[in-house]
């Protein structure tokens, strides 16, 4: 284009001299066409590059699931063998017993054996990574039996605010005060402005269709120095990295759900992001039920008085027939 | 000469208004006359009719069942005896003078039909009506409103309309003009009355020594009366002055306040009038007028519905309902329920089934039984879906696109009055006139081309998705229509029932239905208690298809138990289901045990239905719509833990008198969920639609 530009200059000073006309149009054409035989071949060469990938990837993928076909073989013998089945009776009769399911106990247990198969599967390394990761991010979830739905999922939207903050288009440190109780705690992300997708915002050129509101990083809930474990919930997207570090976007009224042998006080701090445009963040604090049984109501619509007989239905008819058909052949 | 008089009000919500009305009623100068005070009561949820008679024993109360102000006022007068019929308003209070005066003014001339008092407010200084007066445009409004009463409208004379605020008929002119037009329901029925009197020759008098306090809007809303004006102002010209209406609908305050679809149902209503009252040959000149200005004023997509929903209104055709299922070709609970629908509705409709797929009606005799030959079928195939040849119109895949590969499905919505999405398929955009979304639970994420929300109406399986529906798409649903359930086995008997119990939940490959951790815990129970050991089964019925891992795994896993008394029945037959139901003791269901996520929770669970018709005690997980079948501890159990599976099972096993009383509230509590209730809220449901459509009015009633 520059070239372009260049050349028009150049010319548009001759143009005083001589009949530029011509020359700058074959010119011009000529420069064009050259742009666009490269542009072909430079397509050409990458839908080349991408069938190659595409028939390695294939290749690989064939590969993977022979090999896990394998696997699965190996599995199903291991099974059938008598050191399986007197193991499973083993975790049955004594684990089950000892170190019931949702327990802090058997979550430890769970642990360590976890471990004990990173050391001798993926060797020592691996082994201390885990470890390491297991006692910085308070990892494991000793979560009982999820109680009543009544006490949690269903009911956190008769709730309680917590906090109200802006979010902006830079993260953006956040604590608020978490009074915790025994069992199930909700915690809800509500977004007044709520969720876009980047792909409807065609500056962004991002196919991204999910649903944003807001992105939070390093989220933690302390209590007395502890941290409090917690699982995120409903419309939290997977993790994933911005400028290397960890982030979570989420979608309109996101969840937290935390679980708690006993009520404390606790402080939820994260770091804040929002998307595209600033928002305003409310945090909710669980809530029961507002069940409504049946949304009938007494107001019903009620004909109006009959329609006189007389009237020439068929000539009527027509004309609305008509006046349908000259709009329908209008619109379409 | 003693005359008799009635006094006819119409009651709205307004006992304290009344009381007062009344009483200074009874304090008027009758001049020798008798009285006969009727009141129609049009308010359908306040004890009026019983105060008024307790307090007024010699009052006539008449009940309404539609809170209609015209055809309360024709009840009135239909049931009235005297030689003049007042009509006032229940929240005024009379002057001694009043009835004397009226009755004077309308006696002064033989050709009066009707003398109109003076109206003021409460303050007793400023007007409320001395008549109605046209100001422009076809709007009408109170002579003197507001103006102070400055002796300015003191004289008596003619006038062109009475208000029905306060106003004394003559019997003879009220039977020779007829009834209030009951189409005009409140508010210039008046206006409307006036002209047809005075098209008989009958004149309208004002008589200013009449006087009568009026407490403004007392029992109805301004914006009630608002929008009954526009609405009846349209319905007046269509009526009266047919060449009026084309130019009329852009100075309606419908229009100028952009209330569009409130404007479009009444301009509906007012063509309605114009064909009824009018030449055919004016009604098509008017429509053809119509035509440009309502494609200028709605636009053509508006236009085109409009005039459509004209034929249905005018009762020209049948309607027609187009029911869309992109998953039409498979078997499922969601089908068996909108298939019923349209079972039950296509003997009064024009219904046409709309599939992706190639599939035909029959099939839905084949697999439930349903009789769908009185409906058609039109297959449109979605070319994003025949490219990539899928067999399961998943509406993920289509996130990403730019242009909605359900735009198609949009364009046929069209060709219908009612256009049901019936699988939940979110990115359909309707078109037709009235549409409905059925919605069997909101799992889906509100994504690119969401367009659940431009429906109008939605209905749900249970509250479980009305809840869900609330808090995942913001969207309030209409109806709650819980699916019918009929597999009562004719030979059940509370008291003939085996030591079984028994369990029906598809072997999901996801294992959501818990079978595993039902052959645990019984497993459990049994280990402990030789007795059930020995006497009892637990059955685990259900279907699978295919290749099925899960139902490997819970064969393996009743091997692994070792444990005799556990029989897996995958696929059994109708007859066979209806068997084990009539046999077991105690149903099972845990869908949904230790999940957090609420799709994975039993949206309704129409098999503890099915048990408990069948005299079955339920022992159900308290989540989900099992909440809304069984109360725990009256017609079975609910819990929250296996542990408590256990110590519920036990409880009714071990108390065989608890068992029989349970079962029986099972089966009481069942009958809730029975095909004739489903039917009659469908069809009530879907008539009210029609009327809807029929350019009915929304109105309360009884």
């Amino acid at each position: 284009m520059q070239r372009i530009v260049e050349m028009v200059n150049e010319k548009g000073s001759d143009s005083e001299r001589s009949f530029p006309g011509v020359e700058i149009q074959t010119e011009l054409l000529s420069i064009m066409l050259q742009d666009e035989i490269k542009k072909t071949e430079l397509k050409e060469r990458e839908i080349n590059e991408l069938e190659k990938m595409l028939a390695s990837t294939l290749e690989k993928l064939q590969e993977e699931k022979i090999y896990n076909q394998e696997l699965e073989a190996q599995f199903k013998d291991m099974q059938m063998s008598a050191t399986w089945q007197i193991q499973n009776k083993f975790h049955q009769k004594i684990i089950e017993r000892l170190l019931k399911q949702g327990t802090r106990r058997r979550a430890s247990y769970d642990q360590i054996i976890k471990n004990i198969r990173i050391l001798i599967n993926e060797g020592g390394r691996a082994f201390c990574n885990s470890v390491k990761e297991c006692v910085l991010n308070n990892k494991y979830i000793p979560i009982k039996t999820v109680r009543s739905y009544e006490e949690n999922i269903e009911n956190m939207w008769r709730d309680r605010l917590l906090l109200k903050q802006k979010a902006t288009l830079e993260f953006k440190a956040t604590e608020c005060p978490l009074p915790i109780v025994v069992g199930f705690n909700v915690i809800r992300f509500h977004v007044r402005e709520g969720a876009e997708s980047p792909c409807s915002f065609p500056e962004l050129k991002n196919e991204d269709s999910r649903r944003l509101s807001v992105a939070i990083k390093n989220i933690m809930i302390m209590s007395k120095g502890y941290r409090i474990p917690f699982v995120m919930g409903n419309n939290c997207y997977d993790a994933e990295y911005l400028n290397e570090e960890e982030i979570k976007w989420i979608s309109n009224d996101a969840t937290i759900l935390v679980h708690s042998e006993e009520s404390t006080s606790a402080m939820l701090s994260f770091r804040l992001l929002s998307f595209y445009r600033p928002r305003t963040l409310e945090l909710y604090l669980k809530a029961s039920a507002n069940r409504e049984a049946n949304t009938a109501s007494n107001i019903r619509f009620v004909p109006l008085t009959e329609i006189n007989s007389k009237i020439d239905r068929e000539i009527i008819g027509r004309e609305i027939t008509s006046i349908i058909y000259h709009i329908g052949t209008e619109f379409f | 000469m003693v005359d008799l008089i009635t006094i006819l009000i119409v009651n709205y919500n307004g006992w304290d208004y009344l009381k007062k009305c009344l009483n200074s009623i009874f304090k008027v100068d009758k001049c020798g006359n008798l009285l006969e005070v009727i009141i129609i009561n049009n308010s359908p949820t306040d004890k009026s009719a019983q105060q008024i008679q307790e307090t007024f024993p010699e009052v006539n109360v008449i009940e309404n069942t539609i809170n209609n102000y015209a055809k309360a006022l024709n009840l009135g007068v239909s049931i009235s005896t005297g030689k003049y019929i007042a009509i006032l308003n229940n929240d005024t209070i009379v002057e001694k003078n009043w009835l004397k005066e009226l009755l004077k003014t309308i006696n002064s001339e033989k050709d009066i039909g009707a003398a109109q008092s003076k109206i003021l407010f409460n303050d007793e200084i400023t007007i409320n009506s001395v008549g109605v007066e046209e100001v422009e445009d076809f709007y009408f409004r109170d002579i003197g409103f507001n103006e102070k009463d400055n002796g300015k409208y003191n004289k008596p004379g003619e006038i062109n309309f009475f208000t029905g605020g306060s106003v004394l008929l003559k019997r003879e002119c009220i039977e020779q003009v007829g009834k209030f037009d009951e189409d005009f329901v409140i508010y210039m029925e008046d206006v409307d009355y006036s002209i047809r009197c005075k098209d008989l020759g009958w004149k309208i008098f004002y008589s200013p020594d009449s006087i009568v306090y009026h407490k403004y809007h007392g029992t109805a809303s301004s914006k009630l009366c608002e929008y009954f004006c526009s609405r009846n102002r349209l319905l007046l010209l269509g009526k009266r002055y047919p060449h009026k209406l084309p130019e009329s609908i852009k100075t309606s305050h419908l229009f100028l306040k952009g209330e569009t679809s409130e404007l479009c149902h009444s301009l509906l209503q007012a063509i309605r009038k114009l064909i009824d009252n009018n030449e055919t040959e004016i009604s098509c000149k008017v429509l053809r007028k119509l035509d440009t200005v309502v494609k200028d004023v709605f636009g053509t997509q508006i236009a085109l519905n409009f005039f459509t929903q004209l034929e249905v209104v005018l009762g020209l055709r049948k309607i027609k309902i187009g029911i869309y299922d992109h998953a039409f070709h498979f078997a499922g609970g969601g089908q068996r329920y909108v298939a019923k629908i349209a079972e039950i509705l296509q003997d009064n409709y024009d219904i046409t089934y709309i599939a992706n797929k190639e599939c035909t009606l029959e099939k839905y005799n084949e697999w439930f039984g349903i009789d769908l030959s009185r409906c058609k079928l039109k297959i449109i195939k979605i070319p994003f879906y025949e490219k990539r040849d899928l067999y399961y119109i998943d509406e993920g895949r289509t996130n990403h696109e730019n242009i909605n590969p359900f735009d198609i499905i949009s364009y046929e919505s069209r060709n219908y009055d009612i256009f049901i999405n019936a699988n939940m398929l979110s990115k359909v955009n309707p078109l037709s006139c009235e549409s409905l979304f059925i919605c069997h639970f909101p799992d889906q994420d509100k994504n690119r081309f969401f367009s659940v929300d431009k429906y109008n109406y939605i209905i749900t399986n249970s509250d479980y998705t009305t809840f869900w529906l609330r808090q995942k798409w913001d969207i309030e649903a209409n109806l709650r229509l819980y699916p019918p359930v009929e597999m009562n086995h004719q030979e059940s008997d509370p008291k003939n029932k085996k030591k079984i119990i028994l369990s029906v939940a598809r072997f999901e490959p996801g294992g959501s239905k818990k079978q595993i951790e039902m052959a645990n815990a019984y497993y459990e129970i049994c280990r402990k208690n030789k007795d059930i050991r020995d006497n009892w089964t637990l059955v685990l019925a259900g279907g699978s298809s295919g290749d099925n891992d899960y139902l490997k795994k819970v064969a393996l896993r009743i091997n692994f138990l070792e444990i005799k008394n556990i029989k897996l029945m995958p696929n059994v037959d109708m007859e066979e289901l209806k068997n084990l139901y009539r046999s077991a003791s105690i149903f099972w269901h845990l869908c949904g045990l230790n999940e957090v996520d609420p799709h994975r929770v039993e949206h309704f669970g129409m098999t503890t239905v099915e048990a408990m018709q069948n005299y079955c005690v339920p022992v159900v997980i308290d989540g989900g719509g099992q909440k809304e079948i069984v109360d725990h501890g009256v017609n079975g159990f609910r819990f929250n833990s296996i542990e408590e599976l256990k110590a519920y099972t036990l409880k009714i096993i071990n108390d065989d008198r608890l068992r029989e009383d349970l079962s029986l509230k099972a089966f009481e509590k069942s009958q809730k969920f029975s095909s004739d209730i489903f039917k009659n809220q469908i069809i009530d449901f879907i008539s009210n639609i029609e009327m809807k459509l029929r350019a009915g009015e929304a109105l309360e009633v009884r």
